[in-house]
Order: C-alpha cells, then structure tokens, then sequence
C-alpha cells in the first residue's frame, strides 16, 4: 500500500537531512507504529505520505515513494488527499469550520459530493468515531479529546483507504485516549491502512501490526509489538522510547500536613455565571512536585490561573505558608509554563528569553538550557525552534525565575522519554529549592516518573 | 464514547438538529447585498437620517433574531461616539481632538458595521461559503475569506494566553511590554495559519472538481421584503442627494 524506496528529504535552510535513505514498505490493511525519539523523521514520514511535503517547493526529495502503486511524486496534491486521510497533533489548530458537522463534512463539499453521499458519510463517520452527540456543537467550546476524534471523524469521512495520524494523543486524558484507540481499532477492523506517529505507546501498540523505530531520517529496525512489550526496560531507555503498557494507577497518599505551601479552602469559580468547580479544598505542600491529574475539561487550566492570581475566584481562600494571599501578591510570586507555550515566548534568543534581560541571570540560564537539553540554541531565536523544545524552554525560564510558585500546563504533551525525563529533572531542582511546584498533567507516565505528589482533580461539581 | 451504543435512526436524529437549511433567517447573499447597501448610503449621505433609518432597519433585524442584548450594546456605542464627537471633542486641546476625530470617523461610517456584524453574527461559517458558491465567487477567494472568519475567535483565544502571560512576567519598559504582547502574538498567529493550510490541503481543499456545499439556502418572501425596503431607502437616499 504504501512504499518508500531510498527516500532522501532535506528542509529548506537545514544543514542535515531529515530523511536518508529510507525505506519500507506497508501493506494494505496493515496499522504501523512509527516510534522514535523528537525530530528522528517520523513526522516527515507521514507528511510525505499526505503529500504535504512533496509540493512543498522549497524541499528536497529523491527516491521513490508509492501510494496504492501509483508513484506520489505524479499525483496532484488532491489526489493523494483522495487516498489518504490525516489527522494532526494539534487539535487546536486544524479545524477550518466552526461547527462540527460543517468541519466533518468539509473533505466532502471539496471533492463535491451530493447531499445523499453527505448525509451518508456524516452518519457512518460520527458512528465510527464516537461523535453522534457532538454535530451540532460549535468546536471551540470542546474538549481536547472531543476535538481529536473529530478531527479523526473528518479525515475518516471520505473513505481513504490510509489514514495517517501525528502524535494525536499528546494533548489527551486517559479516557480520551482510550476512546482513540477505539477508533483507530475500527479503522483496521475496516482493514484501513493506518499509520501513527507517537511518543506514548501504550495505547497504540495494542493496535499495532508492527512498530518502525525511526532513527536519523530512516527505519532502523522492525519491531513486533510483542517484543517491545517484553524488552526489558533498560534497553527500552536505550532506544529512547516510552513503556509499552499502561501506566499502572497511583496509590493514594495521605495528604500533607502542617501549613507550608499552598491551602486552598471552600474555592469556587465560574466562568460566564456557569460554575466551572465549587468548594474545592487542597494542599500543595513546598519541596515536593505535586500533579493535578483528571479528565480533559474538568476545569483544570482554569485552577492553574487561580493560582496565579490570574482568575478570580467567587468564594474560598489561598493561603500560602499560612498568610491570606491576594490575587495581587499571587501574580508576583508565581510563573505559568503555558500550554499553548507559544503565548509566553518574545525573547530574541533563547538565552534572552530565560533571562528576561537581566545580565546577572546569564550563568543559571546557561545551566538551566543545558539541563533541558538546549544547551546548543541559547543563540537560537524562539520561533524557530520546534514545538517540543520551545517547551522545554519555558520549563528554562520558569527553573531561573526567582517566583516560588511554579504552575506548569501540560508540560510533556508530545516529548520523548528523555525530553520527559529532563522536565522531570528540572521540576525536582524547583522543588529541592523549596518552591511550590504545581504540574496539570494527563501524562501518567511523567507523573510516576516525577514521583509526583497526587492531586486527583475529577469533576469537582460531580463530587459534591 | 457510544459507538457500541448507537442506533442509526439516533445518527438521523442528531443530524437533523444541526444547522442546515436554515430555516428562517434571511438568505446571506441578501445579507452581503445589505452590507454593499448600507455602504452606499453612508458614502451617499452620510450622518444623514437615511443612515439612521437604514440602522434601525438592522435593529428590527436583529429583534427578530432574538438578539435585543446587542441592539442595546450597538446604540450605547453609537451614542457614546455621537458624545465625544459632538461634547467632548470641542471642549479638548486641538492635538487630543485631532487623534480622537478618527474614532467620529467611526460613528460616520457605523451602518456598514451594524451591517457586517448582523452578517457576522447571524451566519454560519458554512451558510456562508454557500452563498459566496452560489454567486460564483473564484474558490481561492473563498477559502481567503472563510479562513480569515474561521481566525477570529482562535486570535481572540490566544490573544487571552498572551496578555495573562505578559501580566504574569511583569515586562519592565516599553519596549519589552510591546515585544511580550505582539511577538508571541504572532508566533501564534504563523503557527495556526501553517497548521490549518496543511490541514485543508490534506483533505483536498485544491480539488478542481464543482465544489458543493452542505447547507442550503434559499430567498424567500422575508428576502424581498427586506430588500425592498433597504432599496426604497437607498433610493430616497439618492433622490434628496439630487435634489440637495
């Protein structure tokens, strides 16, 4: 179905190529896992796969790629959107229509269909992708997961016969996730051809036929999923991947005790009169990293601006280290690592960046790159860095800032095992120097390997 | 997830609930016709009645949308322009009055926006590209328009991360408070447009074939009355201009 013959691709202004000399092939029906560590070319596989790249002038490709035999470098670029369907990381971004049966039926009206043919693809794309509750819904106000599998519903609505997908559970809950896997075991049920890029195997490699680890720009070796499954997990690390079975659950702790850190009593919030949680009590203690886990919507995002005095809350207290604390006060002593990082980032160089224009910071912001693994873009401009290293980088510049209540928004969406574990790292040095560290995460795996004090953040309104 | 759950007949039943034809609700090519409209009034008389007759025609409009919250917010922003142009400006220094005159420009040109934000407000995204389909607009120039609608509220979503990191980091001088609000800005802003022309690309939004479209529209008497009365005005307009 799909196959790569000594496929060389260098970007425009890069001085290595991000594909060399690679080559597989993919049978129909068959779902691959392309598993490898952040920038090892499984991203440029897929968008070679949907064409993005192949008419993309300003890219270098040789060798042969096929796509159901027909040679992809002759087919238009709708063409090829005819054969194969994607589905992106991003789920914020890769929406073009408002509402959501607008958005699922878009591949649709662009290839003409009748309104017959509509109806149709709409009902079997919504049934498949679990969405049926969600057509008349405007996609802003949707959660993360929701998102996702419309974004899986509108590449599945024409009919591809490969669907490929980019990291698609990077910004998911548990749940979510697993609600994605049943899709995508669906789709090869269909015998569709499937092809997933991830960092988080667990879920996917259930559904696997075969996992390609991608190392410098080509297949380094094949796996079957049973043998990563049982690779012992020391070799697992040498490859640089994630584990291969569900993070098991965390055995509650008992609460901390005494006052130091953050107590939050009786705290309510709404946003537009619409409660969002009611009466919620909790205690980040200092010096240990604590993670408030629970579903996509749960009202997550919104804790993390309470706490940083960004938000205000209708009822309740914060007190740190036992002192009544205003939103004022709570603003000046706290840093936010975004989710949507790119919010947060405006120096001209990295290093700039970290140290906000104080000169004296140079060393500690230095160490603090290197540490996080950027050791080598402290020169480099913000925007030109990629997407899981921009966030390291505000990981950087929450380490040198001199706030002691750290709030970090999913951190590790879409980083590999060592990108997680120098996060992890870092968090730890935060705490080890007595601030407050706050992490909003879904990443089970980051929170046993933070060794994270557990906060479970489930629907707050449920439980009352 | 209720995939395992799901009848077809609940499939039928849900999509008929989403928005399509659209029943009542003026036609949006009326709508489009009303905004070129409202612009020739005002480019014809403007400040004159006729811009105010042509303004509660809109307010008539939006009452029958159930939308009297923004007729209200539309006058009080009217009027408070109509103040600073009329009480405020005269009494201030020639230099304040001058920078203040391009918001009056505002109160001139008002009809046109009452007009666009009806069209905005009480238009589907998809309503949309199926009038500007049916009145044969090139397809490139669609996707222009429709993707610079579909970047309203996603700049509005990120300008709120912007501005609540800029009051956390607390720039000190103007030029960093500048650089922390429209640098990030348009990284943001780069970033989406990237992402979302991949994903329309990837289903095929090149395709050369008939576009079709999903929602229906359609004239009906409600149109011609509309535009009957909006035409009566723009002609009474031109009448006083000539006789004037």
């Amino acid at each position: 179905m799909i196959h790569f013959d000594h496929v060389n691709l260098t970007y425009e202004n890069a001085d290595h190529p991000a594909l060399s000399d690679c080559s597989f092939d993919i049978e129909k029906g068959q779902t691959v896992l392309l598993a490898g560590m952040s920038g090892c070319g499984k991203s440029t596989i897929l968008n070679l796969i949907n064409g993005l790249l192949l008419h993309d002038e300003q890219t270098e490709v040789s060798g042969t790629i096929q796509i159901s035999g027909k040679a992809a470098q002759d087919l238009e670029q709708w063409e090829v959107a005819d054969l194969v369907g994607s589905v992106f990381q991003n789920p914020k971004s890769q929406f073009f229509n408002l509402t959501v049966a607008d958005e699922i039926i878009f591949g649709l009206e662009n290839r003409g269909a009748t309104r017959p043919q509509m109806e149709r693809a709409l009902a079997r794309a919504a049934e498949v992708c679990g969405v049926q509750d969600l057509l008349g819904r405007d996609i802003f106000g949707l959660s993360g997961g929701e998102k996702q599998r419309i974004a899986c519903a509108s590449a599945y609505a024409t009919d591809p016969d490969v669907l490929v997908l980019d990291e698609p559970s990077a910004n998911l809950d548990e749940q979510s996730i697993e609600a994605l896997a049943k899709v995508l075991a669906e789709w090869k049920r269909q015998g569709k051809t499937v092809v997933i890029a991830e960092h988080r195997l667990w879920y996917a490699i259930d559904i696997a036929d075969e996992v390609f680890y991608i190392r410098d720009g080509h297949v380094e070796r094949t796996f079957t999923p049973d043998q990563l499954r049982f690779m012992n997990a020391a070799d697992r690390a040498q490859l640089g991947l994630r584990q291969c079975t569900r993070p098991p659950d965390i055995a509650p702790e008992p609460g901390p005790v005494g006052d130091d850190g953050i107590v939050a009593q009786g705290l309510t919030t709404s946003n537009k009169r619409i409660p969002v949680w009611q009466n919620i009590d909790f205690h980040i203690p200092r010096g240990r990293v604590c993670a408030i886990t629970g579903k996509n919507g749960a009202g997550k995002t919104t804790l993390a601006r309470v706490l940083c005095g960004l938000k205000k809350t209708n009822t309740g207290t914060l007190n740190i280290d036992g002192q009544v604390t205003k939103r004022k006060q709570l603003r000046a002593r706290s840093f936010m690592v975004m989710q949507d990082v790119n919010a947060q980032l405006f120096g001209e160089t990295a290093l700039d960046e970290v140290t906000f224009g104080d000169e004296s910071l140079k060393d500690q912001a230095h160490d603090a790159l290197e540490r996080l693994g950027l050791g080598g873009y402290a020169k480099r401009n913000p925007s030109t860095l990629s997407g899981g290293q921009r966030q390291r980088l505000a990981v950087a510049d929450a380490l040198v800032s001199k706030r002691d209540i750290i709030v970090l928004d999913e951190p590790t969406s879409g980083l590999d095992l060592r990108h997680m574990q120098q996060v992890s790292d870092a968090l730890h040095q935060m705490a080890l120097s007595d601030r407050c560290v706050v992490v909003i995460t879904h990443d089970m795996e980051f929170v046993h390997t933070s060794n994270a004090l557990v906060i479970d953040w489930a629907r707050p309104i449920d439980r009352r | 997830m209720h995939a395992n759950v799901m009848r077809i007949d609940d499939v039928m039943d849900s999509h008929d609930r989403a928005p399509e034809r659209d029943d009542g609700g003026l036609d949006p090519r009326t709508k489009l016709l009303l905004t070129l409209l409202s612009c020739f009034v005002v480019f014809t008389a403007p400040l004159s009645s006729f811009s105010l007759v042509f303004m509660g025609l809109f307010c008539i409009l939006f009452i029958i949308e159930r939308m009297p919250k923004l007729v209200f917010e539309l006058l009080a922003v009217y009027v408070g322009i109509m103040c600073l142009a009329q009480f405020i400006i005269p009494v201030l220094p020639a230099q304040v009055g001058v920078m203040l005159a391009v918001i009056c420009y505002g109160g001139v040109i008002f009809p046109c926006a009452v007009a666009a934000v009806y069209l905005v407000k009480t238009t589907s995204v998809g309503q949309f590209v199926a009038a500007l389909r049916a009145i044969h607009i090139p397809n490139t120039l669609i996707v222009a328009l429709t993707a610079t609608l579909r970047f309203f509220p996603a700049i509005r979503e990120d300008f709120s991360h912007v501005r609540d990191a800029s009051r956390l980091r607390k720039p000190h001088g103007p030029q960093r408070r500048v650089d922390c609000i429209y640098v990030p800005l348009l990284l943001n802003v780069s970033s989406t447009a990237a992402d979302l022309a991949a994903s329309v690309t990837a289903r095929g939004i090149d395709n050369p074939c008939q576009k079709t479209s999903w929602h229906r529209i359609g004239f009906s008497a409600g149109d011609a009355i509309v535009l009957a009365v909006a035409l009566a005005i723009y002609a009474a307009c031109i009448a006083w201009r000539v006789m004037t």
